[in-house]
């Protein structure tokens, strides 16, 4: 299980969900109100997110060109257009407005308690089975994962 | 004070720099990028047993839909432990701020859905959640892969898939409001 090597992770876990909660990221009528143009909110949260972590990533990247830098182990992700990047959005987009909430937050959710949120996992995980049937079937190009 | 940090919702340009500070962090301490969308097949490889390296017969042709993995990896279940840590979390939060205690509801779902029985309720987070699953395994990532890790490495893809599940997103809200009379 090799649980010495994986802890941090469940700390990182820890804090990304407890920041997101406390954020309001994982409620349904902030993610609505966002959608429906009422609530500046989760815009801000957002786009003060990329305005922090762009301008950091892009020293990063500079870096870890130099010579003997701290961040030369650092290897650049690169992200491949596929055809399933842009329809896949779509759907995804629908039952994010549906749920009022993306995987993370769901998880957090059934941790806050709202026991309804388990139908969302449930169906999370079936969505993924369901795309893995159809991929074998239909789809014949390589997929790119974000991690 | 305590209301502030753990009853609250805290301010947006609190927040969001600090999901910016943690992604760069994270990614200086892990080496690697973060998305939730990912664990939910992790745990589907964790059932199967493939998700060890050292399980995987590599002489076999990859499957494609196998997710990232390297020999060296030392801590190859990481996206697993991650989504523990995300449940954790929610327990704290709610512990911390009492927040909605003991509701099945999330807040303002039923609300939007008003006068819908709680079975056909949870069809519809069900429902949702088999989109959301599809539609972030098809599109290669999610809000956090995509729109914050994705669109701060400058990546392109994630840029547009952003603007269209936002724009997806935005179309059936609309279109939900305007069916539900709310």
């Amino acid at each position: 299980m090799r649980a010495r090597q994986h802890l941090p992770y469940l700390a990182w876990g820890l804090g990304f969900g407890f920041i997101i909660a406390r954020a309001g990221a994982v409620r349904f009528d902030f993610i609505r109100d966002m959608f429906l143009l009422k609530e500046f909110r989760m815009y801000g949260i957002i786009g003060s997110a990329i305005a922090t972590a762009l301008p950091l990533f892009w020293l990063i990247q500079r870096r870890s060109r130099a010579q003997g830098s701290a961040f030369k182990k650092l290897a650049w992700p690169h992200r491949r257009w596929t055809p399933g990047t842009l329809p896949g959005a779509v759907v995804f987009g629908v039952g994010w407005a549906l749920t009022g909430t993306c995987p993370g937050p769901a998880v957090v959710q059934v941790g806050l308690g709202h026991w309804v949120a388990l139908a969302t996992v449930a169906g999370i995980f079936l969505g993924n089975l369901a795309y893995e049937g159809a991929h074998r079937r239909w789809f014949h190009w390589r997929p790119d994962s974000c991690a | 004070m305590y209301e502030t940090l753990f009853v609250a919702p805290w301010a947006w340009w609190v927040a969001g720099p600090l999901i910016g500070l943690y992604a760069v962090a994270f990614f200086v301490f892990a080496g690697r990028n973060l998305g939730a969308s990912s664990g939910f097949p992790a745990a589907l490889e964790a059932l199967r047993g493939t998700d060890d390296p050292a399980n995987v017969d590599l002489s076999r042709p990859d499957d494609p839909l196998a997710l990232p993995k390297s020999v060296r990896d030392p801590a190859p279940r990481w996206r697993l432990w991650w989504m523990a840590g995300l449940f954790l979390a929610g327990l704290l939060a709610w512990g911390l701020g009492g927040e909605a205690a003991g509701t099945l509801d999330l807040p303002g779902f039923t609300d939007t859905f008003h006068g819908w029985p709680l079975l056909a309720r949870l069809l519809v987070l069900g429902l949702g959640g088999v989109l959301i699953g599809f539609g972030t395994r098809m599109s290669g990532g999610c809000t956090s892969g995509h729109a914050i890790f994705g669109i701060s490495q400058r990546q392109l893809p994630s840029l547009a898939a952003t603007a269209t599940f936002f724009a997806a997103g935005m179309a059936t809200a609309f279109l939900l409001r305007s069916l539900l009379g709310a």
